[in-house]
């Protein structure tokens, strides 16, 4: 279980790692996107806001790679694939399966790092 | 202080639930943003991304305004104000001020309820050994005990 939880957590440390640095300065090929995607996409490239994700991701996927302060990667990463997930399912359905696989990734590290998150689900603080 | 933190409290969670709750029932209108503003927030409209947002800030809103799993609604709030901020910060900067208040109050909540997120920020977290909730239980049941003598 040790393993796999290590294994699971460099699989979703690195996709993140190459694309937020890919979205700092960009050496990916990327398809062109079409439609609402790619004009959302460009109004967030032109004011910055990708320079902003990608420093998020790449922080997140060093902590994780690195395997310290790993629920702290995983409080980042979690809103982040929330809305990677709404970006796919409304505006580009074909290319869901990637961003599914790390969602389930992220689940199971919260489920094998949830002693570390059991203190944001107590119901009545004294 | 526990005063403060219960207004803090009560005032932000007020907010987010009536601006979600507005997504949804339109009982005041916004004003509408020129530029790219409105074109990220014409699609974001278009797209249903709203509704998520919305149901998401009514869900926070409450979770402060009721007093219960406040840590869970200031997790799911956090992330909305940051992008409210980059929001503001890059496309409308009229409404950045507000932004920047109301994230001063979801920051001194997380201060004030400091405790529910230490185990957050331990750099070396390590993941559950075994059968988890066995052994933690356990530990649990120690604490406890701890606690009671």
């Amino acid at each position: 279980m040790k393993i796999v939880i290590a294994i699971v957590r460099v699989l979703l440390g690195l996709p993140f790692l190459v694309f937020g640095a890919n979205a700092i300065h960009p050496f990916l090929p990327m398809p062109p996107m079409a439609g609402d995607s790619g004009t959302l996409a460009a109004i967030m490239m032109r004011h910055g806001w990708f320079l902003f994700i990608g420093t998020l991701y790449v922080i997140a996927g060093i902590l994780l790679i690195v395997g310290r302060y790993v629920p702290i990667a995983l409080v980042l990463l979690g809103p982040i694939l929330v809305v990677i997930l709404l970006f796919h399912v409304t505006l580009s359905p074909n290319e869901l399966g990637f961003p599914i696989v790390l969602t389930l990734f992220e689940v199971f590290l919260i489920y094998a790092y949830w002693p570390a998150f059991r203190g944001i689900f107590v119901a009545r603080l004294a | 202080m526990k005063v403060v933190a219960m207004g803090v409290r009560i005032v932000l969670g007020l907010v987010f639930f009536v601006f979600g709750l507005n997504i949804f029932l339109h009982f005041f209108t916004t004003p509408v943003p020129a530029g790219d503003a409105a074109a990220l927030i014409g699609l974001m409209f278009s797209h249903g991304w709203f509704k998520v947002i919305g149901t998401l800030e009514v869900l926070g809103g409450l979770l402060l305004l009721s007093g219960r799993l406040v840590p869970l609604g200031l997790t799911i709030l956090g992330p909305i104000l940051l992008v409210i901020v980059l929001f503001h910060s890059t496309l409308a900067p009229a409404g950045l001020a507000a932004a920047l208040f109301w994230t001063l109050m979801e920051l001194y909540l997380i201060y004030a309820y400091k405790a529910s997120f230490e185990s957050v920020l331990n750099p070396n977290a390590k993941p559950f050994q075994g059968r988890p909730s066995k052994q933690d239980a356990e530990k649990e049941d120690e604490s406890a005990h701890q606690e009671s003598a």
